[in-house]
Formats: structure tokens, sequence, C-alpha cells
């Protein structure tokens, strides 16, 4: 709630919204569309940036962006379902324990607070990486996919839909007002993948409707009975905390700053009980699971790759995926500390699991975009595996795999997008000796592949080590401790090297050998698919050589989560 | 101190961007930038070894001084960084100086020759691009203050070997071995990893000079054990294995040499394989973890890990003589030294591993072992770089790398085999030439060793025997290749390298001939590469004393002898060649040792079949069984809904339209009811909440009474 400043969390998800409108109002032919997205989509991701740079500067842009005024404690006047406030108390920047759980960047206005619902927008240094990467991704594929003749206006305006809706569930810090991104966030992909999707689009694409619906259904279970029976409870002991008085009731609530604040201390927690939790905590791991995706329920996201358009592929893989990801560190970790404290176990085996297997079964993809896809799979399983490590370091190289995967996967999917554009298919076998022919693809597909199989000096090796690290470090706190487990733990790392033999595969048969004849004449990169390439590479060398700037944003919240679920 | 240190580095980074960059525009493919950029590195190296030796280098070692790079990991404490995070800084201690000079020297060289050996090729600029990154990569290794940094650019290294193997792509057996060379290092470099990581869960940090203190306060708690104190250099080991080829991890070496010549003298002779030993000396703070005492540096006598320290020695012994066995029967020239590679890497090997249990022997610091490694990686360095330069000029000749279609070459190009012989000799361990003396030493180490554990014996007798097999297949190569009659198709036309390219083999030859001098300028080399006081005799000293003295006498008979040999079979002819054929097992052992054992063809089928076969079944278990039973729940889902469709449409519909027929038909009849005034609209609505009410009685109270419901 930037008084004094611009409001700006809100006109990230209202620049691209309005864009939507204004694109599919104006929008007349190809050219009108594309530009028109374009200008807002970068109107979005300038904001992301003033974002992202007053918070590594720490309120930089003050007064252009106020991050002051109250927001960033919660002080009882903003517990905006607490009816009475107590100046007294003031403002509570740190837990019990000394803790900072901020949200950096909040925006709250009362929606219909008889049902206890805000719309309450929130950034820390969990989402930030997320809310650049979303208009970054978005405004790529537009510039990426610049020549779509099919209902192009329809095109350029749902990309902006969507970037708007994924976006929204980033920063949503209300559980009603993230359900509804989150079920936003659906219609635009299954529209992009209906429409401009390939042969079989009509079967991937109610094939992803359904089966991420499901999980979000079941999700919805997990946020009911949080808001029905948890929140009065931890409202008021919270309220207790700040000094109220303990006889005060409470009306159910959606906020999450509360619930993430009453957990975040083991003093205000009591109403939550690890009971209850265990149950919250499964019904969530299946919703986000499933968006992730983990195996075994993963089957939606190849067919959904393959059969959309390259913009789709890089929004779903780069944006979509992390939604799950971005919950399981959001709502799993934070709001069901405990639950993960017992159960790591269950998200280190899915998490090794996904890596192992999605690996082993990217080797004998003949589709080039089937093979990114699983790859993915196993990308994310580092994700599982770092919340699983209930250790600073790895819950930062989990959060951090989120936003590295995003670029080096955005990568991979123009890639094939291209690959398709040049030569008129994506099958492996056939793409033989490209490096003869296209020297700036091949070099684009090698940097992409080694950040992808985890080459150092490149961000994916970054992420993926602190995963590792983190995870064999253990839980930090007494009482939980992973050395029993300590040969288990190995074997995700085999993963590696799995990893690397179907890329150094894929890359033999692709790039190398004498060139397919009918090959000869296709054309290197045209230029508008350069440009997304030359920013994304930049960042991938730039992050791996120096990941400081990120990790210092990342870190934070990382290690309070990690000080919640592991101790110490 | 040596802030400036940072620019080594950076030269070669710069130029690498550069060239990557322009390199189409710049003259020679950027070649001459690259050159530049490696002289530069060399001068500040340069400087640093000046300025080492102004602080004390050679009286027991500079103080280690690390130069800030970058900030890595943040702390999770905003407001502090520093605390707790990973910080990559620049060793500057009495090795890394040494092998910074020494890598940047050899670029300048192999750069050089590369001009002219590369001149005719298409993708030039990629070629210097990829060399200057490598560059980047070796002198970041070399210099880096902790395990990860140094797994890092160690990394780096293993990629530009990958591309430079696979120069000429289009070559399906380059893009092979390629792809070979970095699947075989990266499974040494998963060892690697987790040793990493099990180095930074007992110790919290990845820096030398931390674990080397932290080592005497946490040996024998919980967290370093024994077992973890054997695990860790073993795992770091596992990597060495990778990376220098060792056994079993060897096969990609030979396989590499499809690359240009000047990339297998760079990249798999001169620098990178040496990473390898480079990491065993630096793990040295665990083969033969210290405290200090009074000043002086004392073994953990209970921490040390025996085991590890004779793996390093068996491995290095067993690799040295099998490599060597091969090396003798093949006849590509690249490949005989790549073999010989192999196997004077292992030398190292065994060089370290017996100087760690000398160490371990005697209680205290000693460099001997030590020194006798690392004063065998600069003359390999050396003699090895020549002799690949050589290969390369003699290939750049007769464009083969076949030496049955050589012969009698040192007619065509004088320079070249004047330079190859003194590379041979050194190699051979023919005294006074180089490799004679670090190779006697690593001997004179293991033997000593014996007295304390009789297996050093069994490993000093390997070594001896592979000194007589690299006399042998060496000058086998000599005479195959220089010697005798011209067995290829032309002899016109044959002419000597450019001088670009007959320089830096002068230069080397210089230095093949004269490295082996340099311990006695710094009165023993332990004084120049150890960590701590060397504790060691100066060279000729040790060499004079008893048994010394006998295993010199003994070392050069074997190397005299072997290449004697040599000269009888391959180019006086008094023995036959053909007496290595002749029965059915020496024929069956000639076969075996062309195919490499057929560790090769097993490896490769093996890996292959079982990781296709493993691929395969996950993918058809993906689509049959997973996708299948996602499909099985829609189509079941998909037959509900017909039959309760049908169940709708036939069934309820059907008495709703029933129904509705009957309302069509009574609402003809009831149409003069709408009479339009509320009062009949109020009673109709009063009837239908009646109704409803009725309905819902019906389902709550009555049915329930007869069970329903």
């Amino acid at each position: 709630m930037a008084e004094t400043g611009l409001p700006i969390l809100s006109l990230l998800v209202l620049v691209p919204l309005v864009g939507f409108v204004v694109t599919l109002a104006a929008g007349r032919g190809l050219r009108s569309a594309r530009g028109i997205a374009l200008a807002f989509s970068l109107v979005q991701l300038v904001l992301a940036i003033l974002l992202l740079f007053d918070f590594l500067t720490a309120g930089g842009l003050y007064p252009l962006l106020d991050k002051g005024s109250g927001t960033a404690c919660l002080t009882p006047s903003n517990l905006s379902t607490l009816q009475q406030t107590d100046p007294a108390a003031g403002p509570l920047c740190t837990d019990n324990l000394g803790r900072d759980p901020r949200i950096d960047y909040l925006e709250s206005y009362p929606w219909v607070p008889s049902l206890g619902m805000q719309y309450q927008l929130g950034v820390d240094g969990l989402s930030l990486p997320l809310v650049f990467l979303t208009p970054l991704l978005v405004t790529l594929s537009i510039a990426f996919q610049w020549q779509e003749h099919h209902r192009s206006k329809e095109f350029y305006a749902l990309l902006l839909l969507m970037s708007a809706t994924v976006i929204g569930v980033f920063m949503a810090l209300d559980f009603f007002l993230f359900a509804v991104f989150w079920e936003l966030v659906l219609i635009p992909m299954f529209l992009l993948i209906g429409i401009w999707g390939g042969p079989r689009k009509r079967y991937a694409a109610i094939k992803f409707l359904i089966y991420t619906h499901v999980g979000f259904a079941v999700m919805l279970l997990s946020i009911f009975a949080v808001y029905l029976n948890v929140t009065p409870g931890l409202q008021s002991s919270l309220y207790t905390a700040l000094g109220g008085s303990s006889s005060a009731t409470f009306k159910p609530s959606f906020d999450m700053v509360v619930i993430l604040r009453a957990m975040g201390d083991p003093v205000t927690r009591g109403a939550f009980a690890v009971g209850l939790q265990v149950p919250a905590f499964i019904a969530f791991f299946f919703g986000f699971g499933v968006k992730l995706p983990m195996v075994p329920f993963h089957t939606w996201l190849p067919d959904a790759h393959v059969e959309a358009p390259t913009a789709g592929s890089v929004i779903l893989a780069g944006l979509l995926l992390k939604m799950g990801g971005y919950g399981v560190f959001r709502v799993l970790l934070g709001m069901t500390p405990d639950a993960t404290t017992q159960l790591w176990w269950v998200l280190a085996i899915f998490g090794s699991v996904s890596m192992i297997y999605a690996s082993f079964v990217c080797l004998p993809q003949v589709d080039l975009k089937r093979l990114v896809a699983y790859s993915s799979v196993g990308h994310m399983g580092f994700v599982l595996l770092g919340a699983a490590s209930l250790n600073p370091i790895g819950i930062a190289g989990g959060m951090f795999q989120l936003f590295n995967h995003g670029l080096i996967t955005a990568v991979l999917f123009m890639l094939a997008g291209s690959a398709k554009h040049a030569t008129g298919t994506r099958d492996i076998p056939e793409l033989r000796g490209l490096a003869a022919q296209m020297p700036m693809f091949s070099l684009v597909l090698i940097i992409a592949a080694f950040a992808s199989l985890g080459l150092p000096g490149l961000n994916g090796f970054v992420s993926e080590f602190m995963v590792f690290n983190g995870f064999y470090t253990g839980p930090l706190g007494p009482g939980i401790t992973f050395v029993p487990y300590r040969s288990l733990l190995l074997i995700p790392l085999t993963a590696v090297a799995i990893t690397g033999a179907y890329y150094m595969w894929m890359l033999h048969r692709m790039l190398f050998g004498a060139i397919n004849l009918k090959l000869r004449n296709v054309h290197d990169l045209p230029h508008h698919e350069v440009v997304p390439y030359v920013i994304l590479c930049a960042l991938i060398v730039w992050v791996g050589i120096y990941p400081t700037v990120f990790l210092g944003v990342i870190n934070p919240p990382a290690a309070s989560l990690g000080a919640l679920v592991g101790g110490g | 101190m040596y802030e400036y240190a940072v620019l080594v580095i950076l030269f070669p980074l710069i130029a690498f961007v550069l060239v990557g960059i322009f390199g189409k525009r710049l003259s020679q493919g950027g070649a001459y930038v690259v050159v530049a950029s490696f002289v530069a590195a060399f001068v500040v190296s340069l400087f640093l070894l000046i300025q080492a030796l102004q602080n004390g280098m050679l009286s027991g070692g500079i103080a280690e001084e690390h130069v800030p790079l970058i900030r890595w990991i943040p702390g999770p404490d905003a407001a502090d960084p520093a605390e707790g995070g990973i910080a990559f800084n620049l060793l500057i201690d009495n090795l890394s100086v040494v092998m910074l000079v020494l890598v940047s020297f050899l670029a300048i060289l192999i750069a050089t020759y590369s001009i002219g050996y590369m001149q005719h090729e298409e993708g030039k600029p990629r070629y210097f691009a990829e060399i200057a990154l490598f560059v980047t990569g070796m002198l970041g290794t070399v210099s880096a203050d902790n395990f990860l940094q140094l797994l890092i650019f160690w990394e780096i290294m293993g990629l530009c070997s990958y591309l430079l193997i696979g120069f000429w792509y289009h070559k399906p057996e380059a893009a092979s071995a390629a792809k070979k060379a970095f699947m075989v290092t990266r499974i040494g470099d998963l060892a690697f990893l987790i040793g990493v990581i099990a180095i930074f869960v007992v110790f919290g940090t990845f820096r030398f000079d931390e674990i080397q203190e932290k080592i005497p306060a946490l040996f024998g708690g919980g967290a370093l054990d024994a077992r973890m104190m054997t695990l860790i250099p073993l795992l770091l080991f596992g990597g060495a294995v990778g990376k220098s080829a060792q056994f079993p991890l060897h096969f990609w070496l030979p396989d590499a040499m499809e690359g240009p010549t000047p990339v297998s003298a760079l990249i798999h002779a001169a620098t990178m394989v040496k990473a390898g030993v480079f990491l065993v000396a630096r793990s040295f703070i665990f083969l033969v973890p210290t405290h200090e005492v009074a000043g002086n540096l004392e073994v953990l006598h209970d921490a040390v890990p025996v085991t590890a320290i004779l793996t390093v020695a068996v491995i290095g012994a067993f690799t040295a003589i099998f490599a060597a066995s091969m090396a003798l029967a093949h006849y590509d020239i690249k490949r005989v030294l790549a073999y010989s590679t192999i196997s004077q890497l292992a030398y190292m090997f065994l060089g370290l591993g017996a100087g760690a249990w000398l160490m371990y022997a005697e209680g205290e610091a000693n460099s001997a072992g030590y020194a006798a490694g690392m004063f065998h990686l600069m003359n390999h360095a050396f003699f090895k770089a020549l002799l690949f330069l050589a290969a390369g000029s003699v290939i750049h000749a007769v464009h083969t790398n076949d030496m049955r279609a050589m012969g009698g070459l040192r007619k065509h190009i004088p320079w070249t085999y004047r330079t190859m012989l003194v590379g041979s000799l050194a190699l051979a361990g023919i005294p006074p030439l180089s490799g004679f003396w670090s190779k006697d030493e690593i001997l004179a180490v293991t033997f000593e060793n014996g007295a304390s554990n009789n297996l050093f014996y069994l490993l000093f007798a390997v070594g001896l025997v592979t000194a007589f097999m690299t006399a042998f297949y060496t000058f086998r190569l000599i005479f195959m290749t220089f010697h005798g009659e011209y067995r290829g198709k032309r002899a016109e036309g044959i002419h000597e390298s450019p001088r670009v390219m007959v320089g830096p083999l002068v230069v080397l030859m210089g230095f093949a001939a004269a490295s082996g001098f340099f311990p006695f300028l710094a009165n023993g080399w332990g004084n120049v590469v150890f960590y701590g006081e060397p504790h060691a005799a100066s060279p000729l000293d040790a060499f004079l004393a008893f048994p010394g003295a006998v295993l010199v006498v003994v070392s050069i008979v074997v190397a005299v002898s072997g290449l004697l040999l040599a000269w009888l079979v391959y180019d006086k002819r008094r023995i036959h060649a053909i007496v290595f054929t002749r029965t059915e097992t020496r024929k069956s052992i000639h076969t075996a040792l062309l195919n490499r054992y057929y560790i090769d063809a097993a490896a490769d089928k093996l890996g292959r079949s079982a990781y296709l076969a493993f691929a395969r079944g996950f993918d058809w278990v993906d689509r049959h069984v997973v996708d299948g039973l996602v499909n099985l729940i829609a189509t079941s889902g998909r037959v509900i809904s017909r039959a309760s469709d049908a169940f709708d449409r036939r069934v309820i519909d059907g008495a709703v339209n029933r129904v509705s027929l009957d309302t069509v038909r009574s609402s003809l009849t009831l149409r003069r009811i709408q009479t339009g005034r509320v009062a009949n609209y109020t009673g109709m609505i009063a009837f239908g909440m009646a109704l409803i009410i009725l309905v819902v009685f019906v389902a709550k109270v009555v049915l329930p009474l007869f069970g329903g419901g």
C-alpha cells in the first residue's frame, strides 16, 4: 500500500490486462496487434525492472516507489481483518526469534470484508525473481513469435492476459485472489494450445486443462480447510502476541500474510498444529505437484508442449511450472512448516524420482520439444529436493532453480521453435549436422544445453549446486538429522550424469557429423529471433558467473524459511 | 600485495570475448589478439613470480595471499553478506605462481604454433576463441583458492576440451571423441562434485587454508571420522582420474587425438590433463593432514588416510605400465603419444602417492615425493608439448598419422627431427635431459618407501619396467618416423613447416633439454612448489647418496637398453618386428594391445546398451503405464459421462420432456388464467412455493421413513 508512491504491484497486473483489452479492441491485423502487445509488455517489464532496482538498492527509487509506510512490517492496523487497532503494540518487524518475516512490498485493500477477503498483493525475495521473469519471458516470446499470422490479434492479446494472470499468482497474498489468478491462468493457456497448437492440439489442451484443474480442486480443499478452521485461531494468537486482549474472537480470513506471519512464529503457531497441517500439506502438495509437475503426475506436460506454439511453450515451461514451485515455498514450507519438517522425505522422494526418471526418459525422445519438456520435469525435481533439504542454502537453491530454469528452458523451447521454423521438423534424427549450416543456432543450443546440464560458469550449476549442498548439509537445527539417510541422499546426484549424457547425445545427433542433405539450404536464425536469444544467453552467463545479485534477493526469505522448517 | 594477479585471468578472458564476437573481422581470425593476451598473462605471471621470489619463495614458501575475485554466494544475512557466504579469491602461493608461469608460457608457444598449423582452416575465430577460454580456465584452476572454484574452472576446461576435440565437427570420429571425452571425464567430475559437497558438509568452507586449519580440531569428532577422512580425498582423486585419464577412466584420451594437434599438445598433454595431478597436490591437506608444532608442520598420524594414499600410488603405478604397454603396439603417431601421456601422468600420481606415504612414514613435512611429482609435471609439460607439436609438424608434412606410411623423414624435415629427438630423449629418461631427473626422483622416493611398506618395492619395479617400455616405444616412434626409407606414396612435396611452427619447437627443445636443471637453481624443487619447509636434500646430494646413486645407474641402464632394443628392431633391423607377433600367444597379446585390451569396446557397448535399455524402458513405462493410466482415467470418465448423458437424455430429460409436453398442453388450457392481476400471480407463487415445500418435505422426511434418500 504505497500511499505516496506508485501502486506498482497493481500496475504490474493492470498494465497487461489493459493491454489485453486494447489489443483485442484496437488490433487490426498482425502489425498493429503485435506492436500494441509489445508496447504494453515492455511497460510491464520496465515496471518490473524498477521494482527489482528499488529492491536491490533498498528503496533507492523513493519517492517514486515507497516501500515504507508501515506495509513492510505487520502491525495491528494493517492486519486488515482485525477490527481494533492497538497502537501501543507498534510495528512488528521481527518475530519472537528475532527473524524477519518481511513482505517487502504490500498493497492491501479491503474487498469483501465480511468474508475475510482482501485485494492484497505483495512481493518479497521469493516472488521478486519470478515477478521479473514473467514480463521478461512474455516480452521475449512476443518478439520471438513476431510473425503469427493466424488470428494475430487474439494471439498477442492472450499472451498479455497470460502475463497478467501469472504475475497475479506470484503476487497475490490473499488465498481467494491467489485461487482466482491460479484458475484464470488456465484460460489463456488452454486457448493458446487449443487454437494455435499442432495436430493433436485438442487432446493436449483438454488434458492440460483437466489435469491442472483437478490439482487445483484438491488444493482448494486445503484452502478452505485453512480458511475455515485455522485462520480465526491464528489471528487470535497473533493478536494476543501483538498485545491485544486474549478474549477477542475473529472471523475466517483468506489473508496469507496473517497466516504466514502467524506460522512463522512458534508462539503464535498453536492454532494450526501438526495434526491439522499434515492433511493440508498433502492436498497442497498434490496441487502444486501437478503443476510443477512431478512424476507421476507429469504426463500432461510433454503433450501440452509438443502441441503448443513456441510462445506458449516458453510461457508454459518458463512461468506456469514456476507457479507450482512458488506454491511449494510460499504455501507448503511457509504455512505448513511442521508438516514439512516431518514429511521432507516425501518431497525428497518425489523430487529424486522426477530427476532420475525424467532424465532417463529424455534420452530416446525423437521430438526436440518432448525432450526439453521431460528435461523440465527433471529440473523441477531439483526444486522439490531444495525444499526437502530444510536448509537455507538448499531452499535458496530451489528458489533460484525456478528462476534459472525459467531462463534456460525458455531458450531451449525457442530453439525448438527455430529448428521447426528453419527446417520444418523438430525430429532430432532428421536434424543432422546443423553446425555447418546454422552456426548461430548451434552456438545458442550448445550454451543452453550446457547450462541445462549444469556446467559451472552457467546459471544452472549455481542453483543445482546449492540444492545438493543444502541437501547434504541438511537441517541446521537440533533434533532433525539427515545423517542416517546420507548414503541414500546420493541417489539424486546420478541424475546429473544422466542429464549430461542425453544432452551430449542430442548435441551429437543434431549438430555434428555430415549434414542431412535435405537441410543444405536452411538459413540461420532471423533477426527477430536473435534478440531474445542474446538477452537470455547474456542473463544465463551473467547469472552463472555472478549470481550474487539474485541470491541477495533470494537469500533472506530462504534463510527465514530454512530456520522455520529446519530449526537453527 | 598481489592485487594485479586478477589480470592473469582477465587478459585471456577479454581475448575470448573479443575474438568470440569480432573474430571474423580480425586478422588471422583473432590469433594475434589471443597470443598477445597470453603474452600479457605471462608477463603478469612473471611479475608475480619475481615478487614471490623477493618475498622469500625459496626459503620456506611465501605467505599465502588471497586476492578477492567475486563474492559468489552471499550469506543469508542481507546486512552482512560476507558472513556464511562463498567468495572466490585468487590464491597466490608457491605452487600457483609456478603453475601460472608455466601455463601461460606454454600457451604462448602453442598458440603461436597454431597460427601456422591452422593457417588454411575454416573457423579459425572459433578455434582461437576457444583456446583463449581454455587458457582462462586453466589459469583459473591453478590459482583457485578453494575446491569449488577449482571445480568451476575445471569444468570450463572440460567444455573447451569438448569443443576443441570436436573442432572438425563434420567428422563423425571427432564428434564421437568429443562426446566421449566429455562424458567419461564427467563421471570423474561427479565424484569430484560429491567430494566438494562432502567438504562443505564437514568443514563449512571450501578454502584450502581453512580446511587445513580445521582438520586437527575436527578430527575424531562426529563429522570427521576416519571414514570421511578417507572418502574425501578418494572422491577428489576420482575427479583427477577422469581428468588425467587414469585407469579405469583412461580411454577418452587416445580418442581425443581427433582434435587439431596443437589442441592435443596444449590441452591433452601440457595443461588440462595435468589439472588432475594438480588437484591431488592440492588435496595433500587431506592425504597428509598436518598441524603446526613450534613452527614445524607435523603429520597428524591417526588422521592419515592410508588407504587413499595407497590408492593414488597403486592406480598411478598400474596406469603407468598399463598405458605404456598399449603405446608399444600402436601405429598412430598421436595415439602413441597419448598413451605415453597417460603413462607419464600416472608416474606423477605415483610420485605424489609415494610422497604422501613418505610424509606419513616420517611424521613430518617432507617435500621429496610431492616435489618429484610436480617436477615431473613441469618437465613433462615441456617435452610432451614439444613431442606433440613436432608430431603435428610431421602430420603437416605427410598428411597422415600412420607411422607405417612414414619413415626416413629426417632428410625432409630436419628441424622437426632434431627437436623431436631431444623431446624423445627427455621422455625416455636419458640424462642429462629433463625427463631423467624427475623420473629418477619419483623412482627414488618410491624405493625409499619400500623400507616402511614393502608394496612400494613392487611399485618401484613396475615403475622401472615402465621406464624401459617408455624408452622403447619412444624410439620406436622416432625410428619408424624419421629413419629408414620413406614408406608413403610420394616423397616429393614433403617440406619443413613454416617458421612460426618451427620457432616454438626450438624454444620447447631448449626447455625440454634444460628444465631438469631448474631445481639446482633453487636448491631443490621442493623449495619452489612445496607448501611448507621442504626438508629435502638438494638434488645432487640426493643423487649421490646411497641408494640414490645405485638407483640412478639402474634407471639409466634400463632407459638405454629400451632405446637400444628399439634401435635394433626398428632402425638396424637386427631383430625383425615379426618376433612380436610370431606365435599365437604373442599375436593375441599384440591384438589385445592394439584393441586397447578391449576396454573401449566393452565400455562403449556396455554403457551404451545398458543406458539405452534403461532409457527405453523408462520411456515405455512413461508412455504406456503412467500416461496410459491417465488416459484410462480419462476414457473411463468419458464412458461414464456418455452413460450418464444417455441416462440424462433418455430417462431424466425424457421425463422432463414428457412433463413439459403436458405443461404446454395444460398451459394452453391455462392461458385464460393469465389474467394480469397481481393477486392471481401471488396465488400462483404461493402454489409453487407450496409445491417446492412439498417436494422437499417428501425428500427429507417421507423418503427417509421408507429408508430411501
